[in-house]
């Protein structure tokens, strides 16, 4: 397996701890017809050279992208509360500096959040949406 | 002048008119006689940094059948109890008609929202003929 779906893999196992969430592992953060609310999809970001070393060591960065998504239905009032603790939880159980099986060799983490929510009205969307970027820095090696 | 409807010719599929309950963001609530649906579509569309899908209806409603105008994401109920979110409201037709653009609450596909009114007979929006958008073969239904 990749060093990237390793990763992705991982971190939706560690989201799997969120209560009453759906987690799923996609290309990109697209949430399909019938999928059940709310829900966590796990997509892949960039992965990017950090660091370069002597003997072939390379440091990567690895983006994951956590898009958390439920029906916003253009209530805005009653469920701030809840959403903003959700998301919190979201956030609590991924800023950790290790995943679950050890994917791969961590040597770095870094959390970047977007905006609490985000609602697009119209257009067909009736959803509350927030995402995390997580980063991990992976010690690899390079072929020759 | 007086207006009157003319469904036929509109798209593929024509529907008796129905009731809607009309929610407005401030609570006032009221009912709405006689409004048209027309087709609905869905689809996806970008929801701040993701992707979501949603289905989106045009409804027709007198303006001398609604106590007041639907508000922006306001919320307005079908017989069937599936809920839309007015994304637009045009005043139009020399003045007597509210055009009303909608989207289905979250995670509501278009298969919900048609079949259970298509198919139940008696209902308000028992449908009456459909076109084969292929040969354009007119099929008159058994309930209608």
């Amino acid at each position: 397996m990749s060093k990237f779906w390793d990763t992705l893999y991982s971190v939706k196992a560690r989201l799997g701890q969120v209560p009453g969430v759906q987690v799923a592992v996609r290309k990109r953060a697209i949430l399909l017809e019938g999928d059940p609310l709310p829900m966590v999809i796990v997509s892949p970001g960039t992965d990017s050279v950090d660091t370069e070393a002597f003997n072939r060591v390379i440091l990567y960065r690895y983006q994951v992208n956590v898009t958390l998504v439920q029906a916003g239905n253009r209530v805005f009032e009653q469920d701030v509360k809840d959403w903003l603790q959700l998301r919190q939880t979201v956030r609590d159980i991924s800023y950790r500096d290790s995943l679950p099986g050890d994917p791969v060799q961590l040597c770095g983490f870094d959390l970047v959040t977007n905006p609490a929510v985000e609602i697009v009205s119209g257009a067909s969307s009736n959803y509350d949406v927030t995402g995390l970027q997580l980063t991990y820095l992976s010690q690899e090696e390079r072929l020759a | 002048m007086t207006l009157s409807w003319s469904p036929e010719g509109d798209h593929t599929i024509f529907d008796r008119l129905e009731s809607l309950v009309c929610t407005q963001p401030d609570g006032v609530t009221f009912t709405i006689a006689n409004s048209l649906r027309l087709p609905g579509s869905l689809q996806n569309a970008p929801a701040g940094i993701a992707t979501m899908y949603g289905t989106q209806f045009r409804f027709n409603l007198w303006v001398l059948e609604c106590a007041q105008p639907p508000k922006l994401h306001a919320k307005l109920v079908d017989g069937n109890g599936r809920a839309y979110r007015v994304d637009n409201v045009t005043l139009s037709v020399s003045r007597q008609m509210y055009e009303v653009d909608a989207t289905g609450d979250a995670a509501e596909s278009l298969v919900q929202d048609i079949n259970p009114m298509l198919w139940t007979a008696g209902a308000e929006n028992t449908i009456l003929a459909a076109i084969d958008p292929v040969s354009g073969v007119t099929t008159t239904l058994d309930h209608a």
